[in-house]
């Protein structure tokens, strides 16, 4: 569905995005994490052809997204910038979207609509931040494109609409399948969800791979100061904490087959698993040194 | 998963009907002008008179044209206005490329100009009862003041495509703006300069012997239709390359 | 039933699991059709994929067998199966953690398994 390769996006002597490399499998959903200015928005609007690369190739439906038709017409681009304009209330942007997405589910949405409290009179602008949001994704899961891209969708909206957005999600692709990419700070929230995540830091892809293989990227150990030290000799550490006065927190990443889980019990150090959002945050720290340095 | 096949012809048609229907404040603005207009054109354009001790005389000479130059200007306003980040973005909200985007924006000012026309031909009829009516104690020349429906039809299309051709000038305008922020100063200079050099016929082409003073018809229609073109097809090609949605 | 998410284990083991766990209480008998990837997802609130992770393991170990564009089916004999595997499992991880924590106490192998020996005769003569 989507094919990149060495894309790159430059603004004057930023790079936005540098040889991004990848491709996005037809029918999955897909989550873009990253910090604020990793390059999320950059990418996720090269794809849908509102940006064009610096250099480098982008491929979607087999064509380049920049005044493609096709594309535009199979993509549908969900932000919290979407404005339409103000002689327009909700009921008419619905009955505007029908005209142009083909598959268009009037039944959903009007049933979305009704659910999240919706009046057709209202009008766009002056709804709050999250009805907005709420609003937009009404209109992003009935178009129903064979592209769907969500960026960070959930800006202000609460936990309970937050998990009706997600089961909303889930149940529409479940019934009508499509390729999803889903930009957001919360994956603790969303990797239920997804099936595959791509992690994006200062523009680089760092890591595209599946949920479950996320999960068991790496292992937290934790114990006494030098016992811990002794594991981490020729390993790949990416992150360590003191706690307390002789203990040591590290997070290595697990190469199964290598050593045992057991084999560190034994030695009294305890082995956790890591959660995709804690090594995402660790995979992509920068070398300034920790928030606690601040205060020091 | 179904892919949506879709027809240039349909998209522009629907993205069309979307402008006429989010844009209906365009003829409310458009009924403000041409009303303030009329109400300027009531009190005439120009006006002489002479007396003796015996008799006076009075000629007021009123006409269609303020309403027609005020619609000229709203629909200069309105191409500007479609140029703006806002409502370029409108249409990339939904589907839309930069081609059909500049099309349907084109169709639509079409259509403004047509209507628009209509609408201040009628204003001028409109001008003409409140004179008959207002005026009748004194003598109406019935030269200018009864109209054929021929030269009613021919007004139209002829300030149609004043008005197309005028709209196509703030269209490109409004996109070189655009694109190159310092030119929003700059631009409104060089046109009141050329508007001088026009007033004082300083230069060997005119606009307005170019335009105005052609004689035939289908000539005009040519030079109009050409020049519009021209211009709408360089906001294409200045247009194509810009990122949306930013 | 609520997936854990914060366990060691990967979610879609933990699927896998609970479907062993289905079929041994005869929710679904031999021959029968197993959830669907599809109906799994709904049910848990997970992604498809992932669900069919889970079907898959099942599927490897042959407790569940694919009939073409009609599903997953349970193969004969797989409550059996599940049960000796289940025991075979629950042993060893319970002989793991005795092997352990005796390592962790300093207890020597002979001296385990004077242990063990002691804890089956104490085990004998409290169930006569």
């Amino acid at each position: 569905m989507i094919e990149c390769k060495d894309l790159t996006k430059t603004y004057g002597k930023v790079k936005a995005l540098s040889n991004v490399t990848y491709e996005i499998k037809e029918n999955t959903i897909t989550g873009l994490i990253g910090r604020n200015g990793a390059g999320k928005t950059t990418l996720l609007k090269t794809i849908a052809g509102f940006y064009h690369p610096s250099s480098g190739e982008i491929m979607v439906l087999k064509e380049n997204p920049f005044n493609s038709m096709k594309v535009a017409a199979n993509m549908i681009f969900i932000d919290d910038q979407m404005k339409f304009p103000p002689a327009l209330n909700l009921s008419d942007i619905l009955s505007s979207a029908k005209g142009f997405y083909v598959n268009w589910n009037e039944e959903l949405a009007n049933r979305l609509f009704q659910y999240f409290g919706f009046r057709p009179k209202q009008s766009h602008q002056k709804l709050s931040k999250g009805m907005k949001s709420t609003f937009n994704m009404i209109i992003g899961l009935s178009a129903r494109c064979p592209l769907t891209i969500f960026d960070e969708p959930t800006t202000g909206m609460d936990a309970a609409v937050r998990k009706d957005f997600y089961r909303a999600l889930l149940k529409d692709y479940i019934q009508y399948p499509r390729t999803i990419i889903l930009s957001s700070h919360l994956l603790n929230e969303i990797e239920d969800l997804l099936e595959n995540v791509l992690l994006i830091n200062q523009g680089k892809i760092q890591l595209h791979m599946s949920v479950s293989d996320l999960r068991e990227y790496a292992i937290g150990i934790r114990g006494n100061e030098n016992l811990v030290e002794n594991q981490l000799i020729d390993k790949e550490v990416l992150y360590k904490e003191s706690i307390g006065k002789d203990s040591l927190y590290a997070v290595i990443k697990h190469d199964a087959g290598e050593f045992s889980v057991e084999k560190l019990k034994i030695k009294g150090i305890e082995v956790t698993s890591v959660s995709t959002n804690d090594l995402c945050v660790y995979l992509t720290s920068n070398e300034k040194g920790a928030i606690d340095d601040v205060f020091s | 998963m179904y892919l949506a096949e879709t027809k240039m012809i349909d998209l522009i048609k629907q993205q069309f009907l979307y402008k006429v229907k989010a844009n209906l404040g365009f003829f409310f603005s458009l009924l403000a002008v041409q009303s303030f207009a009329l109400l300027l054109s009531v009190n005439g354009i120009m006006g002489m008179g002479t007396g003796g001790p015996y008799l006076s005389i009075n000629v007021n000479a009123y006409s269609n044209d303020l309403i027609i130059i005020f619609t000229m200007v709203w629909a200069f306003t309105i191409a500007v206005t479609l140029t703006t980040k806002e409502y370029r973005n409108y249409d990339f909200t939904f589907v839309s490329n930069r081609l059909t985007s500049n099309l349907s924006n084109i169709l639509y000012l079409g259509s403004l100009a047509l209507f628009s026309s209509v609408t201040a031909v009628l204003t001028g009829i409109l001008l003409r009862v409140i004179l008959f009516f207002s005026k009748s104690d004194t003598i109406l020349s019935e030269y200018y003041f009864y109209i054929s429906p021929y030269e009613l039809i021919l007004s139209i299309f002829v300030i149609t495509l004043y008005i197309l051709l005028l709209s196509s000038i703030g269209y490109l305008a409004g996109t070189i703006v655009q694109l190159y922020k310092p030119l929003s100063v700059i631009l409104p200079v060089i046109t009141i300069g050329l508007l001088i050099v026009e007033g004082r016929r300083l230069g060997k082409i005119s606009a307005y012997e170019f335009f105005v003073q052609e004689p035939s018809l289908f000539l005009f229609t040519i030079k109009t239709l050409l020049v519009s073109s021209i211009l709408f097809g360089c906001v294409y090609l200045l247009s194509n390359r810009m990122e949306v949605r930013k | 039933m609520i997936l854990n998410p914060d366990g060691m284990k990967p979610i879609y083991v933990q699927l896998a699991e609970w479907l062993e766990t289905e079929i041994l209480n005869e929710t679904f008998k031999e021959d029968e059709k197993i959830y669907s990837q599809y109906q799994l997802a709904e049910m848990f609130n997970i992604n498809p994929a992932t669900a069919a992770k889970g079907l898959n393991i099942l599927a490897d170990e042959k407790i569940v067998y694919k009939k073409r564009g009609l599903g997953m089916f349970v193969t004969k004999n797989a409550k059996q199966w599940i049960l000796e595997k289940r025991k075979d499992q629950i042993m060893k991880k319970l002989v793991l953690e005795l092997v352990t924590e005796a390592k962790r106490l300093g207890i020597e192998e002979d001296e385990l398994i004077t242990l063990i020996k002691e804890g089956i005769k104490h085990f004998r003569e409290e169930s006569s």
